[in-house]
């Protein structure tokens, strides 16, 4: 026997009517097949989506591992306004400023690989007189742990290493307290920690000064809870402070040169990465202080019709580096990148001698004497 | 007669008021002198005939251009060396370690010797290709700054003025003098007698001690020098470089003036 319901007249769907989908109205941008591997304008613009605007005059300072050396350039010769804290471009060529660490960054920082590296930097420049400074040595000269490859040949007394850390801090306070953006390239999550003071150093003791004594230093593998804590800590730091800058994080594209984790460089360097991409996916999420740039993705996968790497595999190019920029530029409104010839940055800036037209008068008197 | 020239920036002016003293006391040596307009290399050009010429316009008064193919000797006066860019770079910054003067950035010793390796190479590799490394020629630096100069403000003053000058100084002296080892030009080092401590010319040597009275002295008189100097400088040269004495007794147009003959 049927039931009563089922003698009811069944419902007809609407053969005319289109299925909805969560992704039909979405833009084209979030489809693989329609904008992965295009290089034009249109696509470029809408690889990111900027939380704030920033401007070419907006003040950016740079800082992380050796990738943001690539950007800073680029931005720099892109006509970006790169803070400069410890400018020496005024008395000495770009690769003599690059060889003792200066106009690689917006300060003298060397290499910030680790977000806990740029904590401390950031806690030590706001609290600079009595920041902990670690010397190393080599052959009877002396290196800031903290930064060993500003000065190659190190310095000649463990006091000229603090002398120069100080300066150094106010100099990063002040880029620090002029910056509107922070564009900041995590590169690593490997890093070894002083045990004394508990630093994170940039480079293990024993490469450029200094000698690895395993009860002095330890490894560590940062995890990604730690490189977030690490990441809204120093935002906290600087909001306390009154700073107001806000963050662009990127992730380099280049690999681990090597590993101390006891696993194969290649794994080691997709944890590393993943753990930074992940963190700064969260945060870009979920807080309004940091926006995430793909500088990682433009250079290392196919989606702006990359990868751009090279040398070894692990190197991005300068085809790359220029797509990235560019990328940043459309997508804050500005026009694409018009990189300067590389020599008219490096050429010093024009001289005025002001002695020229005395020094004339005095030959001319001599001579008619 | 052995042909000198004397070529240069406005230094050259010290010889040309000189030039009386000098060619009494030097009767078998014949002067030529030319400065470079702006003080630069590039300004002129060196033919193949030999002749240096001004390839901009200069002071119409100065001369356009000398031939150093008749030359037998050339001494090229009053070059910086690069100390002006050491002195621009104190300016600004104090030497990590050594003394104070609370500048608010230094920089370590081994950035200014490798600052000042690139700056004096690159000084040498023009001053090479100038005169393409023609062995007649010397080159003698600057004179230092008069030790009475009130604080200065120029060039390799800022050197000559900084607590740690007698360091900075042999720092540039050494690199200049490794640096000119590998070319075929002479190193004509300031004389002893002719400076007044690491940096200084002695006082009576410049342009300042001569000056009619009421005539307040600029900035450039105390860096430029008078014919004393350009006598005492010359001589120096004649004896280690060309092998010839004074005839009679050195001459001295301090001494000329003092006995009423007026300047040269």
């Amino acid at each position: 026997m049927k039931s009563a319901s089922n003698n009811a007249p069944r419902a007809q769907p609407d053969r005319g009517a289109r299925m909805s989908s969560p992704y039909e109205n979405l833009p084209a941008r979030a489809f693989w097949r329609s904008t992965v591997g295009r290089t034009d304008a249109a696509a470029l613009a809408h690889l990111y989506s900027p939380k704030v605007e920033l401007t070419r005059q907006t003040p950016l300072m740079t800082v992380g591992s050796c990738f943001a050396r690539h950007i800073h350039q680029a931005l720099t010769q892109d006509g970006w306004n790169i803070l400069q804290g410890e400018d020496m471009r005024a008395h000495m060529p770009e690769k003599l400023c690059h060889q003792y660490g200066y106009n690689l960054f917006s300060a003298r920082y060397g290499n910030i690989y680790t977000a806990r590296q740029f904590r401390q930097l950031v806690a030590h420049a706001l609290d600079g007189e009595t920041a902990p400074s670690p010397v190393w040595q080599r052959d009877g000269r002396y290196f800031d742990a903290l930064r060993p490859t500003v000065e190659p040949e190190g310095v000649d007394h463990p006091d000229d290493v603090r002398h120069a850390r100080l300066e150094h801090l106010r100099a990063v306070k002040r880029v620090l307290q002029d910056a509107e953006s922070i564009v900041l390239t995590l590169g690593l999550t490997e890093c070894w920690m002083d045990v004394a003071t508990g630093l994170a150093l940039p480079t293990a003791p024993g490469h450029i000064a200094g000698d690895y004594d395993p009860a002095k230093v330890r490894f560590h593998n940062f995890t990604q809870s730690e490189v977030l804590a690490d990441l809204r800590a120093t935002r906290d730091l600087l909001r306390k402070a009154g700073i107001k800058a806000r963050f662009v994080l990127t992730v380099s594209p280049v690999p681990l040169v090597a590993t101390a984790s006891g696993n194969h460089v290649g794994p080691a360097s997709t944890y590393s990465k993943s753990v930074l991409r992940a963190a700064c996916g969260e945060l870009q999420a979920g807080d309004a202080d940091f926006d995430y740039f793909p500088a990682f993705e433009i250079v290392s996968t196919p989606i702006a019709d990359g990868p751009y790497i090279e040398q070894d595999g692990r190197q991005p190019s300068q085809q790359g580096i220029k797509t990235a920029v560019t990328c940043f530029a459309l997508s804050h409104g500005e026009k694409g990148l018009s990189l300067k010839a590389e020599n008219d940055v490096q050429q010093m800036p024009p001289r005025h001698d002001p002695t020229d037209a005395q020094c004339e008068q005095i030959l001319l008197e001599a001579y008619h004497k | 007669m052995m042909r000198v020239a004397i070529i240069g920036n406005s230094h050259v002016g010290a010889y040309l008021l000189a030039r009386g003293a000098i060619e009494v006391a030097f009767p078998s040596v014949s002067l030529s002198f030319f400065a470079l307009p702006r003080h630069s290399f590039s300004s002129c050009i060196y033919d193949e005939r030999g002749v240096l010429h001004a390839c901009e316009a200069g002071h119409p008064k100065l001369p356009r251009q000398i031939d150093l193919s008749a030359q037998e000797a050339i001494l090229m006066v009053g070059q910086s060396f690069a100390l002006e860019g050491l002195a621009r770079m104190m300016s600004e910054f104090d030497l990590l370690g050594g003394h104070s003067t609370g500048k608010t950035r230094s920089v370590s010793a081994p950035l200014v010797s490798a600052f000042l390796d690139h700056r004096v190479a690159r000084y040498c590799h023009k001053l090479a290709e100038f005169l393409r490394n023609d062995a007649r020629c010397v080159v003698a630096p600057a004179p230092y700054p008069a030790a009475n100069a009130p604080g200065l403000d120029t060039g390799a003053a800022h050197c000559s003025q900084h607590p740690e000058a007698p360091r900075l100084l042999r720092l540039w002296q050494d690199t200049v003098s490794r640096h000119m080892t590998g070319l075929h030009y002479g190193l004509m080092v300031q004389p002893d007698e002719l400076t007044d401590g690491p940096g200084f010319s002695p006082a009576r040597y410049s342009r300042a001690a001569n000056l009619p009275a009421g005539q307040a002295p600029t900035a450039a008189d105390y860096t430029h020098m008078n014919a004393e100097y350009g006598f005492a400088h010359f001589d120096a040269f004649a004896r280690h470089w060309l092998g010839i004495l004074p005839a009679g007794h050195p001459h001295s147009p301090r001494k000329e003036h003092d006995h009423g003959l007026g300047p040269q």
